[in-house]
């Protein structure tokens, strides 16, 4: 019943409505009263989630691997095109913008209360962007979205921001600024790689273009040195996005000072940008580099569960506290990315939409609480279970959903990912699991000293729980928690195609005695391959 | 003696009609009380449109350069490209320029008069082939330049500003002549093509002439294009040199002096490539280094925009280095592009000053955003195609030269680039800072556009964009503007 | 008797050079700073017209011919501006190096 989806363009639809909403509050709505603005912002959200959902019916599982396929000429004179097209693992992420983003425009109604048609403008703008990069299936359109996007995030942060607002906008500004122009560097080399050649690679002789497919096909024919250095290029600039130890900094500072909305965003949909681009960019098309330096991305992936876990346990504002078990919880991520096998490569991707959910969740929570105490540290609450019951309850399931209680869907994404890493090695498994031990512990410690306990401060004792709109952003987001934790099947079938599109091309030796092996039985590779 | 035919006098009709205009202007600007200010900008304007059209239908260029005059002159898509580049920013200059001249009082006719000038003598050097009619232009465009930059001739900073650049644009000059005039020595030869075929020989015989004569060449055009360490006289005339003019230099006299750096480099000098090519890396990555860096510190917009311009430079001499047919089109890509950004930063920088340079001081941008929402969006636009980042002109333009780089296998300059600009965000945006996060205070200056003012501002921006979003046609057209290569 | 040979000019042509850069990067009034460009460039003309008697060839006096009228309206536009400065501060001394703060 959603097969006209396909004939639309509608992914150009999703992807511009956001950028139409602003210009058109821009240009038509100057001199409306604030909450027409804001009325109108979050509207254009809803739409442009209502126009995205037909995506997930409208998306043939064993079809085409990319869908939506829409293709224009742009800039002929060096082949770069206008090229959109999803998967699976980009649909996935398309939803969780779509929805994350209208839930931000929700949960900015009250905390924004200053210059709000710039900020819904800015936020307008930022969808556009996140939008366009999971999109894009050429390299060049894809950098184009993937820096034109941090402008609004500077601007969302550094207006709306706390107290070191500045500091936290232009070092978010500069952190990813770097990296990004550094994948430029690596994204030309592929590119000239492809047609003439460079330096001392003579080149395939293939036609000027940006296209991602094609860099996909010509993999196997990039030498290993050459993969090294572009492989270096791509990580600099994903690692810093994800973040990777030791390219995190970042991400605290923007995380506290960013506005609710920002936070939002910026964990639930950011971060994932970076975890995104390894496995569109680097695993099939720097294979052999990656399989190289694969110790060295485990490592940091390992260090960055136990240390966010470590320093989160340490904090004593929630809101940084959250913000460093994201960098633990993109750990686990990238595990599961580069155990580079299907079950990993799986629970990888659903923990980044996990994580998507139950940290947005969270920032919000926190943003609510913050909004009645204009506080957000742990020690200025305690027992706030007995004065807002139904917050305490949301705040124990996502607590729960982010340590990865079975029932849950952190469970499902973190149990799967340790599948995948234990067919690698026990040794990092163990590693993992003792992460999630971590993790379990600052998070309850945290929810106890928060809501357990007598009323200790009197500011508190007043406290009005959850209205209606607020519940409104948190519950959709519950319900999904646990759709996902007890019935994840549809996420794993729309995965299941481009997760061995991957493997496939990332090792091939895995992939093929996967298919030789019978069904149940691990394939003998693993076996060998403990490091 | 080549063939000299008159007729081609036909073919140099744009130049001679700007001359022209340039003259009308001077001379109905000397009689009586002078030409309105308003009047005298519409005059420039008219000649330099009628110019650009000229240019567009006399100059139909073949695939094959066409010299005339003696070799004196060539007509090639490079001239033409870099004609009408030069042309356009004159002409948003003109527009700039409106309201500043009429607060300066001092005579219109004369400053557009100038104007035109040295317009005229860039012209002539972007399609100069021969070194004594490239020097002839140069001088045109510079002695014009000079007294622009002491326009305002009763202010000592203009002043000041013109004789700095005065001793040392004249310094450079004669290192350049200087360095001409062994090539010739060695030579004997002043065409470009001509040099360029008797160099091999002369430098087994010449051996001291050659070197230091293309040595001392270069420091010459490198001066003129502001390049570190040839960059001292950069800051001082920026700020102070009257702003519309400021911008001039900026944008037209950089363009035409890296159009005939490129030129020379390529044309004149292919055998001394592997020589040149170090020399320019050298220069590149210390240009985009200290540009970047001294830029950090400004608080004055002109003085940062100047060490902006000096940056810029660098990213530009990136397209030269890679010496590949790439890298001429990123060249004239980036200086078409730049030359849109540039104006309307300091086009920007002069809806908000006032008399006695007030208005310059990046905090005179605070609250620009509530007070101007339009101005500062188009001020972020140019801020960041200054950075590159996209959709911008300045983001495909930087792409195309740091692409120019990595083909040609200057990685490790192309490093220092894409470095440097990220770093460049910093100070750019110091400005977006003041606009959108700051809060205006009761000292701060309004802005004061005038309708000339906001077209030049409307073009730069739509032109920033377009060149982002859509530079196809553009890029072909810069492609065009091709030099045959060694 | 010494033989004169295109060296000599050469070398003469480079030391005028020499002094007029010095001249003009040391001296600080304005007038003395004007001269040395003008020494500058007449220093190039020596050179032009040697390699042209050298090379008997015309082209390099025809170059010469034309910076001597460059240098004209060169020395034309530096006294405008010296004048100009003159109103302004009533001397002709510049501080060349202290003024740039590069």
């Amino acid at each position: 019943m959603f097969d006209w989806a396909h004939t639309i363009p509608i992914l150009s639809i999703v992807c511009y409505l956001p950028l139409v909403g602003a210009v058109a509050i821009l240009a038509f709505l100057r001199g409306s009263s604030a909450s027409t603005v804001r009325r109108f912002a979050t509207g254009v959200a809803g739409l442009d989630f209502l126009v995205s959902l037909p995506l997930w019916w409208a998306f043939q599982r064993d079809g085409e691997l990319f869908q939506f396929r829409e293709s224009a000429g742009w800039i002929e004179a060096i082949g770069a095109r206008y090229e959109f097209g999803v998967d699976g693992i980009a649909l996935l992420l398309v939803l969780l913008t779509t929805f994350l983003g209208f839930l931000a425009f929700l949960s900015s109604w009250s905390a924004i209360q200053e210059r709000e048609r710039e900020y819904y403008i800015f936020l307008l703008l930022l969808q556009t962007g996140m939008l366009g990069v999971f999109m894009s299936l050429d390299f060049f359109l894809f950098y184009v979205f993937w820096e034109v996007m941090l402008v609004p995030m500077y601007f969302l942060i550094g207006i709306w921001g706390g107290p070191r607002k500045l500091y936290a906008a232009i070092k978010f500004f500069l952190y990813t600024l770097v990296g990004s122009v550094l994948m430029l560097l690596g994204i030309l080399a592929l590119y000239f790689f492809n047609g003439d050649g460079l330096l001392a690679w003579p080149g395939l002789g293939g036609d000027a273009t940006f296209s991602v497919l094609r860099f996909h096909e010509i993999a196997s024919q990039i030498p290993p040195d050459l993969q090294f250095w572009i492989f270096l290029a791509f990580f600099v600039g994903f690692a810093i996005k994800v973040p990777m130890i030791p390219f995190h900094t970042w991400l605290p500072d923007a995380h506290v000072e960013a506005p609710t909305a920002g936070s939002v965003i910026l964990a639930g949909v950011l971060l994932k940008m970076g975890t995104y681009g390894f496995v569109r960019f680097s695993l099939p098309i720097l294979p052999e580099a990656t399989r190289e330096l694969l110790p060295w991305m485990i490592g940091l992936s390992i260090g960055g569960i136990l240390y966010g876990a470590l320093v989160a346990m340490a904090q004593k504002d929630v809101k940084k506290l959250v913000a460093y078990s994201s960098v633990s919880h993109l750990g686990f991520v990238m595990l599961g990315i580069f155990a580079l096998n299907p079950a990993g490569l799986n629970g990888g991707i659903l923990q980044m939409i996990n994580h998507g959910l139950s940290t947005g969740a969270l920032f919000l929570l926190v943003g609510i609480l913050y909004e009645r105490r204009h506080t957000r540290l742990i020690s200025e609450f305690g027992g706030l279970s007995k004065v807002m019951p139904a917050y305490a309850t949301v705040f124990l399931i996502i607590t729960m959903a982010s340590i990865g209680l079975p029932t849950l869907n952190g469970f499902i994404g973190e149990f799967t990912i340790l599948v995948g890493v234990f067919e690698r090695s026990w040794v990092w498994a163990a590693l993992a699991a003792f992460g999630i031990v971590l993790g379990a512990a600052y998070m309850l410690w945290m929810y106890q000293r928060v809501f357990f306990g007598p009323v200790r401060h009197e500011e508190n004792q007043g406290l009005r729980d959850l209205n209606g709109r607020e519940l409104a952003c948190v519950l959709p987001l519950v319900v999904l928690c646990f759709w996902i934790g007890l019935y994840p099947k549809p996420f794993f079938e729309i995965l299941e195609q481009p997760v061995e599109y991957i493997v496939q091309r990332v090792d091939p030796g895995y992939a093929e005695a996967l298919a030789a092996a019978r069904p149940g039985e691990l394939p003998a590779v693993v076996a060998g391959s403990g490091e | 003696m080549p063939a000299f035919d008159l007729r081609e006098f036909l073919l140099l009709a744009p130049e001679i009609l700007l001359a022209i205009g340039g003259l009308a202007l001077l001379l109905a600007g000397s009689v009586g009380r002078g030409v309105p200010g308003r009047v005298a900008a519409s005059l420039s304007l008219f000649f330099l449109v009628a110019t650009a059209l000229l240019v567009l239908t006399v100059e139909e260029v073949g695939p094959e350069p066409r010299l005339i005059l003696g070799s004196s002159f060539v007509l090639d898509g490079f001239a033409r490209f870099f004609k009408l580049v030069i042309l356009a920013g004159t002409a948003l200059t003109v527009l700039i320029s409106v309201r500043f001249v009429d607060d300066g009082a001092y005579r219109a006719g004369e400053y557009h008069a100038l104007l035109l000038l040295a317009t005229t003598g860039m012209m002539f050097m972007v399609g100069g082939f021969n070194l004594v009619s490239i020097w002839i232009a140069l001088e045109l465009m510079a002695l014009s330049s000079y007294i622009l930059a002491g326009y305002f001739k009763r202010e000592t900073r203009s002043n000041e500003a013109a004789l700095k650049y005065f001793v040392l644009g004249a310094l450079s000059s004669a290192i350049l002549l200087y360095g001409a005039s062994l090539l010739y020595g060695a030579t004997g030869e002043l065409r470009l093509d001509l040099l360029a075929a008797a160099l091999p020989e002369a430098m087994v015989t010449g051996r001291l002439l050659v070197p230091t004569g293309w040595l001392m060449l270069s420091v010459g055009l490198l001066f003129k294009v502001a390049a570190v360490p040839f960059h001292v006289w950069t800051p001082d005339v920026y700020v102070g040199a009257p702003t519309p003019v400021t911008a001039y230099l900026a944008a037209a006299s950089k363009t035409a002096s890296f159009a005939i750096l490129v030129r020379i480099f390529v044309q004149g000098l292919p055998t001394l490539l592997p020589d040149w090519q170090i020399v320019i890396a050298a220069v590149a990555s210390v240009t985009m280094i200290w540009g970047n860096l001294a830029a950090l510190t400004q608080t004055n917009v002109k003085r940062m925009l100047a060490y902006s311009s000096i940056a810029h430079a660098g990213y530009v001499l990136l397209g030269l280095l890679a010496a590949s047919v790439i890298g001429l089109w990123s060249v004239a890509f980036y200086l078409l592009a730049y030359t849109f950004i540039t104006l309307g930063a300091f086009a920007m920088v002069v809806v908000l000053e006032r008399r006695e340079y007030a208005g310059e001081e990046v905090s005179d941008y605070a609250g620009l955003a509530r007070r101007a929402p339009w101005l500062a969006a188009a001020m972020l636009v140019f801020l960041l195609a200054l950075t590159g980042i996209p959709p911008t002109g300045g983001f495909v333009g930087k792409v195309y030269l740091f692409a120019a780089a990595v083909e040609a296998g200057w990685t490790w300059v192309a490093v220092i680039g894409v470095l440097t600009s990220a770093i460049s965000l910093y100070y750019y945006f110091s400005i977006a800072v003041q606009m959108y996060l700051k809060e205006s205070t009761r000292d701060t200056p309004e802005p004061l556009g005038s309708p000339a003012l906001t077209a030049a501002i409307a073009t730069c921006v739509v032109a920033t964009l377009v060149l982002g979003l859509f530079p196809g046609p553009f890029i072909e057209f810069a492609q065009a503007a091709g030099l045959p290569l060694p | 008797m010494l033989e004169i040979t295109t060296n000599h000019y050469l070398v003469l042509g480079f030391i005028l050079f020499a002094i007029g850069l010095v001249g003009l990067v040391v001296r600080r009034n304005l007038i003395v700073v004007l001269m040395s460009i003008e020494l500058m460039l007449n220093s190039v003309n020596l050179n032009l017209i040697a390699f042209s008697h050298q090379l008997a060839d015309l082209a390099g006096q025809v170059f010469a011919v034309f910076t001597i009228t460059v240098a004209a309206g060169e020395a034309a536009v530096g006294l405008g501006i010296l004048l100009a400065l003159y109103r302004l501060r009533g001397t002709t001394e510049i501080d060349v190096p202290s003024e740039l703060r590069g």
